[in-house]
Parts: structure tokens; sequence; C-alpha cells
């Protein structure tokens, strides 16, 4: 296995708080790696730090074979990050003056400078992919939040990024969405693609991810597989932590869903 | 002998027929007013914009002098303004011929460049808060959502921020475009004919003042009618979200729209500077005389008697309407209404 993405001591602070103490985390191409923690811990940021819209204050990324010093990243290594990874938002974040085509079409086009017509059979497949291709000509605010959340997961994968990063894709959304949501990320984790996500959903991050990373207080607490993680903690901390979820309480029903 | 009563006394006075018999003449200078209003607008959204930009990246040096710039520019009458440019630019060109060697001709500058750069400049303190206050509208989100797709800043602001912060601008914008249309009738005092002059130089070769200026009251009105309408119509189709999804049942989609609304918007109506016209301004054809451009070091004193306009024609002076356009008062909601979801398409 290659690996795809590796960060080293990856540090971040606002102000004088220091919200990432020194990352060290490494994503296998293929591998889907959950990341679970309590609020605050530095979850989001440590994916915003990854996508660069938050700038790190140190530390070295590798992505694929361009390896960086994230405190010092140019705009050329800011780009390649940006468009090599690309983020689900929680709360989807879709442009909202552009139908759920050209949500997709846009990274395309103006990013990749692909033509219209070849742009527009690309994303329609990607739309297909997360069951909406009756919904193309319809703007976000004509659509339910799953609908949205998926829409948005079609955009992120239009240009093909090495990496998706997913923080909290199902958390704004109403239960009966949930599902649909989780769905279709279970189907891209099934299909191969490397994925960072970030969730509260612990029975999804069970059964989808290959390696579970718990972060607390800007600190990986304990890292191994879903096992390893909610099973037998090896920290007082992490025991703590993985008692306060009732794994059954809030099962999803994946099965259910078809798209 | 007691002259003519009623009817025919007040026909004498004032004749409705010539106030309708003189429209097309009138409208014959129409096309300088509207050019002269649609590029003062847009030279008003360039430097708008770039003052905007400025205030919201605080770039230093240039930040308070664009603070400066529109706190000076709203607090000084448009008519003022139209007087420091005329002057103005002569003098600065006459000052960098003679310092720089430079052989630009001072006399040979058309009449209508200080009026574009006079007016350009007045709006352009207007519509760069607009403008701030609309690119800060647009959501932190979809700037972040654009830069996760790998577009640069100026794609970025390109694709994202100007399309999103137009549809929040335009109301406000608009207002501005009519209070130019309005504003073109003080370019007089530059030399220009358009078509508030125009009509004047029509009036004074029939003597008929008040017709005139009726019905050149009337060409406003309408065309700040158009305007608006326009207006409103052009913001409608930048929040194409509220349009059906084509893909949905047109029936139920219909209902989620938002009710038929006029446009309009008062913009700080108590800042506005053309308050201070009326009196300064007496009815003059022609443009105040400006003497011949004088060597520097002399340029204060020769420049200062011809400050005042020479009146030649009418006797009439000419009223700036201080109101926004007679429009229906409520402004379109900014906030983003989601229509009833379920009965779109499913
Ligand atoms: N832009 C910011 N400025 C200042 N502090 C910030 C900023 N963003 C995050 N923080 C702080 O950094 C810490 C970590 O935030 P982060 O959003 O990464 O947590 P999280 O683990 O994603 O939490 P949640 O589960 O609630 O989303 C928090 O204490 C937060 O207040
Ligand atoms: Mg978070």
């Amino acid at each position: 296995m290659t690996t795809a993405l590796q960060l080293r001591d990856l540090k971040k602070s606002f102000g004088s708080i220091e919200v990432l103490k020194g990352i060290d985390l490494d994503v296998e191409e293929g591998q889907v790696v959950g990341i679970i923690g309590v609020s605050g811990s530095g979850k989001s940021t440590l994916l915003r730090c990854i996508d660069f819209l938050e700038q790190p204050d140190g530390g070295t990324i590798t992505l694929d074979d361009r390896s960086f010093n994230a405190a010092k990243a140019t705009k050329d290594d800011i780009q390649y990050m940006r468009r090599h990874t690309a983020m689900v938002f929680q709360l989807f974040h879709l442009f909202k003056y552009k139908t759920a085509l050209e949500n997709v079409t846009e990274g395309l086009t103006t990013v990749r400078k692909v033509p219209k017509a070849e742009a527009t059979e690309q994303a329609k497949e990607l739309l297909e992919l997360v069951g909406l291709s009756d919904r193309l000509d319809h703007f976000p605010n004509q659509l339910s939040g799953g609908e949205q959340q998926r829409v948005a997961i079609a955009r992120s994968l239009a240009l093909g990024p090495k990496v998706i990063l997913l923080d909290e894709p199902t958390s704004a959304l109403d239960p009966e969405m949930i599902t649909e949501v989780l769905a279709v990320i279970k189907d891209l984790a099934q299909s191969g693609r490397t994925m960072v996500i970030v969730s509260h959903e612990m029975n999804f991050v069970y059964e989808v991810a290959d390696k579970v990373i718990l972060l607390d207080n800007g600190q990986i607490l304990e890292q191994g597989t879903p096992g390893e993680v909610f099973d037998s903690p090896k920290t007082e901390r992490g025991r703590q932590f993985v008692s306060r979820i009732n794994l059954s309480a809030n099962a999803y029903k994946v099965g259910d869903f078809q798209i | 002998m007691l002259g003519p009563v009623g009817a025919e006394r007040f026909i004498m006075l004032f004749d409705l027929k010539v106030v309708f018999e003189k429209i097309p003449e009138i409208l014959s200078y129409l096309p300088i007013t509207l050019e002269i209003a649609l590029i003062a607008t847009a030279t008003s959204l360039i430097i708008g914009f770039l003052v905007a930009w400025i205030k919201i990246k605080r770039i230093k040096v240039l930040k308070p002098l664009a603070d400066f710039y529109v706190s000076f520019t709203r607090g000084t009458p448009i008519i003022v303004q139209l007087y420091t440019t005329y002057f103005g630019i002569p003098f600065f060109l006459t000052y960098f011929n003679d310092r720089f060697g430079w052989g630009l001709n001072v006399n040979g500058i058309p009449p209508i460049v200080f009026a574009l750069v006079a007016l350009g400049l007045n709006d352009a303190a207007y519509s760069s808060e607009s403008i701030r206050s609309a690119i800060l509208s647009v959501e932190k989100g979809q700037i972040e959502a654009a830069h996760s797709i790998g577009m640069t800043g100026w794609q970025t602001l390109r694709r994202v921020i100007i399309p999103e912060a137009a549809v929040v601008a335009i109301p406000n914008l608009g207002n501005g475009f009519i209070n130019m249309l309005k504003n073109t009738s003080l370019v007089f005092v530059c030399g220009v004919v358009e078509m508030t002059a125009g009509a004047r130089l029509i009036a004074g070769r029939s003597y008929r003042y008040f017709e005139m200026y009726v019905s050149l009251a009337i060409i406003y009105w309408i065309l700040t009618l158009i305007a608006s309408r326009l207006l409103v119509r052009w913001e409608r189709s930048l929040r194409r979200n509220e349009r059906d999804p084509k893909a949905a049942t047109k029936a139920a989609a219909l209902k989620a729209r938002r009710p038929r609304r006029f446009f309009s918007i008062d913009r700080d109506a108590g800042a506005n500077p053309d308050a201070a016209v009326d009196d300064a301004v007496t009815a003059a054809t022609g443009a105040p005389v400006r003497p011949p451009v004088p060597p520097p070091g002399l340029a204060s004193e020769a420049t200062e008697p011809a400050a005042q306009p020479v009146a030649t024609a009418g006797p009439v002076a000419i009223a700036e309407p201080l109101d926004s356009p007679p429009l229906a008062a409520d402004a379109p909601p900014l906030a983003d209404k989601r229509p009833v979801r379920e009965e779109v398409g499913a």
C-alpha cells in the first residue's frame, strides 16, 4: 500500500490557544480514516489545515510525492493541496445561485478548464452516482438537506481528488436524511476512495473506517482499527470517551436505503 | 381695458399642447443624457469596487485615502464638485505641462469629460459603500467552498463573490443610477448640452419656459420609471435560484414564488449633497466662463471671479427634485427565502 497523505507534527494555534499540538497521520491509498473526539478537540481544524482553509503553524505535509513545510507553504503548495483534496462541509456550502449540475461542473470548467459539454457529461454521471439524476436543475434552496449534501459530495468528486475530507457531513441533517448521505459515503468507501471523515455517527465510523483516530485536546489519544479504539482503548481518557458512546443506540440503517 | 379671463387666460400662460408637442424635440438630447449616465455609472462601479476592496482588505496608505475621499465627496454638494472638476482638471494639466514638459492640450478637453469625471467620482463615493457591504454579505462558506475546489482568489472573486454580491448590491446601485440620471441635469455647468440644457435652448426660442420644464419633468419621471423597472427585472434574473427548476412541475413551483414587488430603496437621502443645488444655479445655457488658463502662481486669483455661472437665458431657476423616484416603498427582501420544498419536483 502506498501512502496518499502524510502529516508530521502538524501544529495550529489560534492566538495563544494551541488547537493542534503536533499531529502525525498516515492515510493509505483507498483507506477510510475516521476522526472522532469531543467537541473542540480540533477535528475540524485538522481537516481545514489539510485543505489550507486554515494556515498551519508548523509541520510537514506530504500528498502523493509532494512534500512541503506546512508553515511556509507557497501559493503553489496551497493550490496543489486544494486541487488534490476535496472538502465536504457540515453545512454543505453549495454555491447558492448555481444549480446542482452547475455546482458540480464549476470546478471542472473554471479550475480545470474542461470544455462545458464534457464537464456536463461528467457532472451528470457524478450526480447519478449520488442518486440525483432528477435534480440537475434544482438550486440548493430547492433541495432537501440530504440532497444538498449529496450534491456537495458529487462536487467534491468532480476534480478527482486523491483524498476526500468530510467534516461531520451528516450533523446538520434530519435523521431521515442521514441514512441516504451515509449510504453514498459508504458506497464511495467501498469503491476504494481515500477519505478522512470526521463524524459523530459512531456506528458508521465503526463499520466503514479502516482506521480510527481519537483526537483529544489537539493530540492523537488513540489510533488503530475500529475494534482497537472502540473496544479496547489503551488510555484512561480513551476509555472514558468510548464508555459514553452507546454503539447500538443510534444505529443507522444504510442497508435500508437504496439509491 | 380688461385682459382675457378664465380658460383663455390660463392657456395664454400655460399651453398644455406645447408641453406634449415639444417632447420629441427635447428627446433629441436624450442620447447624450443616457451616454453620460451610463458611462459615469460604469466609472463609478469600477472606482467604487476598487475603493471597496481597499477598505475591505485594509490596504495600507490607500485605506485612509479612500476614507477621506468618501467622506469628502459625500460631504460636498455635487454642483461644487462639478465646478472643481471643471476648473481643477485644466489647472492640473497646465501644472503638469509646465512642470514635466508634457504637451497636453488644456483647452481641447471635450466638456463631457468634466461631466463624466465629476459624476463618476461623486457616485463612486456612494457605490463603494454599497459594493463593500454587498461583498461583506457573501457567506464565508461560499468562499471556502470555492477555495476547496481549487479556485484561485481571482476565480473566486469572479465566479462566486461578484455574482453573489451583485444580487445584494443591485437595489442600492440601481437607486444610485436613478440619482445619476437626475444629476446629469446639472452638467450644463461644464458646458455640456444634455436634455435639461437642450430644453432650455428650445424654451429660449419660444419663450415657453414653464411648458418646457414641465415636459422635461415628465420625461425624467418616465425615464426613471423605466430604469427602475428594468433594474427590478435584472435583479430578479440574478436571483435565479428563485426560479422554477426546469425539471419540476410548473404548477407546484409557481406557488413557491414570491409576490411581485416594485423596486425602490432610499439610499441615505439625508446625506445627499444635491440638496444645495437650487439657489446656486440660475438658468444658464452655457458653462461659466473660464478664463484662459493662467501661468502657475496666478491661478487662484484669476479663476475666482469666474466661479459664478453667468445667467444668459431665461428667468426660471432650475430646481432639482430632491426626492427619490416616486415608486413603491418596499425594498425587495434580501433574505434568501427558501420556497416550500416538498412542492418542488417529487
Ligand atoms: N477561527 C478560529 N478562531 C479562534 N479559535 C478557533 C477558530 N476555529 C476554531 N477555534 C477553536 O479551536 C478549537 C478546536 O476547534 P474545532 O472546530 O477544530 O473543534 P472540533 O473538534 O471540530 O469541534 P466540533 O465537534 O464542535 O466541531 C476550539 O476550541 C475552537 O474554539
Ligand atoms: Mg468541527
